[in-house]
């Protein structure tokens, strides 16, 4: 099994305003793609708290429902986000805004060996990035969402919950969760991507070339054009690509 | 299409507040128990605050925006940058300097119905005055010279943006002239834009909000309907924002509160910075 990702922030942007996150753990065959929210503040913090939460710790997305995982997913990366804010020492803005507590999309995918020739893959997710299967050329499926129209500036959203002088162990908001149950074999590559690379990979007549530029080559030629054409939003822009063989 | 460029760190947009400071300033709103000085001041100074709390990110207050805020008559014809030296000054640089902070008690409720009672500081750039006469002219003048200089950095910017309070005539001629010059000046997003907001201190008063036409304004009001060719037409961005709160606007609507009271002035604020913080980067 082998990873090739491509992140770039948005254009105009600095490297620093990055705001998506990725995680993996090949060996636990975990994976974790969250798109932070720019209009809440420390949404970078969030979405790297829940994509490092569920590949880290000890989350199996086979062991319950979807619901009860994204509920004690929350409460544990609430934990990590919490604890990664130095609450005390934020100026009047940032301390202002900081309480209303930050936003991501999110989706989780997990693997395990079904025979030997294939694996049984589950994936829930809140929003709108993308797990994308890739058989040659032709995109064999996606979730959640499968038509450009459907995305949209409104997904759901996963909610860190308030932030401080709410204490750590208040409560968020359980989301509405999609799941979804597959399996991939070697001649599949499995896509993981945040919504603008997302919108670009089902328009785009060959994903498998697009891909080969982003992830292979690191050139984002494509996407710049994409984006100057207006066919795509300017957003950060995160895909990883897994393979299997 | 004309007001959709992105407004970035590069490419930042710009208001300019123009308030008041004439005496019958001090006179109380209509409907209201505080002086029109009182709520002006207070409502700018909140609408800073809001544009602060979008520009606000992880790494701190993002250059965004840039604004100058004009007093004119807290001396005799005479129109002031109320943020002391400056004229036009980057939002990040607002946000650390406010003038003081007010510390307020606000209950929060957390998804479970827990409140937490939480002290907020909200900034002070600037406090209420009610003074001399109404040189509005000279604070449009004052306007249009910051707005040429800041143009020739950013030509390509969102067009600059100014908001007139006032609540009565000016005192020290005709400001349409100057006003249609700064209408004239613009950026390659579309031309500088003028929103009027003329406080009533009537009770009862009716308000004539976004009116289409001098037909909609009272009938012989000379004051009024120069208020009215003072203020620009709504473009599409703003019309359809106006369009969703179900406020009645058609084509050819000018950015312009006759007969304001707060809730009015409110509105007019709101809508006239809301179209450029949806262009955000």
């Amino acid at each position: 099994m082998k990873v090739d990702y491509f992140r770039m922030s948005k254009l105009g942007n600095r490297e620093s305003d990055y705001e998506d996150s990725f995680s993996y753990d090949l060996e636990k065959m975990k994976f974790a793609i969250a798109d932070g929210v720019s209009n809440s503040i420390f949404s970078d913090v969030w979405a790297e708290a829940l994509t490092e939460t569920f590949v880290s710790g000890r989350t199996d997305l086979f062991s319950s429902s979807a619901g009860d995982i994204m509920h004690h997913l929350i409460v544990e990366a609430r934990k990590r986000w919490y604890g990664s804010v130095k609450w005390d020492s934020l100026p009047w803005f940032t301390r202002n805004k900081a309480v209303n507590g930050s936003h991501s999309t999110l989706l989780l995918c997990q693997l395990r060996h079904q025979d030997d020739d294939t694996l049984q893959m589950r994936a829930i997710a809140v929003g709108d990035s993308c797990l994308f299967k890739l058989r040659g050329d032709d995109i064999i499926y996606s979730f959640p969402l499968s038509d450009p129209s459907q995305f949209n500036t409104t997904p759901d959203l996963v909610w860190s919950g308030k932030g401080h002088p709410f204490p750590v162990d208040s409560s968020s908001r359980d989301p509405e969760v999609r799941i979804m149950d597959g399996a991939v074999s070697a001649y599949d590559r499995l896509v993981f991507a945040t919504d603008s690379i997302s919108v670009l990979l089902l328009k785009d007549a060959h994903p498998a070339s697009l891909l080969e530029q982003l992830v292979e080559k690191k050139l984002s030629r494509n996407i710049v054009e994409a984006i100057d054409s207006g066919r795509i939003r300017n957003d950060d822009i995160t895909v990883a690509v897994v393979g299997f063989k | 299409m004309a007001y959709s460029t992105e407004i970035s760190r590069r490419n930042p947009g710009l208001f300019i507040f123009l308030i008041d400071q004439s005496r019958s300033m001090s006179h109380k709103i209509g409907g209201g128990d505080r002086s029109k000085s009182q709520e002006a001041s207070e409502a700018v100074n909140r609408q800073i605050y809001e544009l602060i709390y979008r520009c606000t990110k992880t790494d701190g207050v993002r250059e965004y925006f840039d604004i100058g805020i004009i007093g004119y008559g807290s001396k005799p014809d005479e129109a002031t940058s109320l943020l002391g030296d400056s004229s036009i000054v980057p939002i990040s640089k607002l946000a650390e300097t406010p003038l003081r902070m007010v510390k307020r008690k606000e209950k929060l409720t957390d998804p479970d119905g827990n409140e937490v009672e939480t002290e907020f500081e909200f900034p002070v750039w600037f406090e209420p005055v009610a003074n001399s006469n109404t040189p509005m002219v000279s604070a449009f003048e004052m306007a249009r010279t910051w707005i040429d200089d800041w143009l020739a950095e950013h030509p390509n910017s969102y067009p600059p943006i100014i908001i007139n309070i006032s609540d009565g005539a000016a005192t020290d001629g005709d400001p349409l002239e100057k006003v249609k010059q700064i209408m004239e000046m613009k950026s390659s997003d579309g031309n500088v834009l003028i929103w009027n907001c003329h406080l009533s201190e009537l009770k009862g008063a009716s308000p004539v909000v976004f009116p289409s036409s001098e037909n909609d304004l009272p009938a012989g009001d000379r004051y009024a309907k120069q208020l009215f060719e003072m203020s620009s037409p709504l473009p599409e961005p703003f019309m359809n924002i106006a369009a969703e709160r179900s406020l009645n606007v058609s084509p050819g609507s000018r950015g312009y509160v006759f007969n304001a009271g707060l809730d009015e002035l409110l509105e007019l604020l709101d809508i006239g910075t809301r179209a450029p913080v949806d262009n955000l980067q």
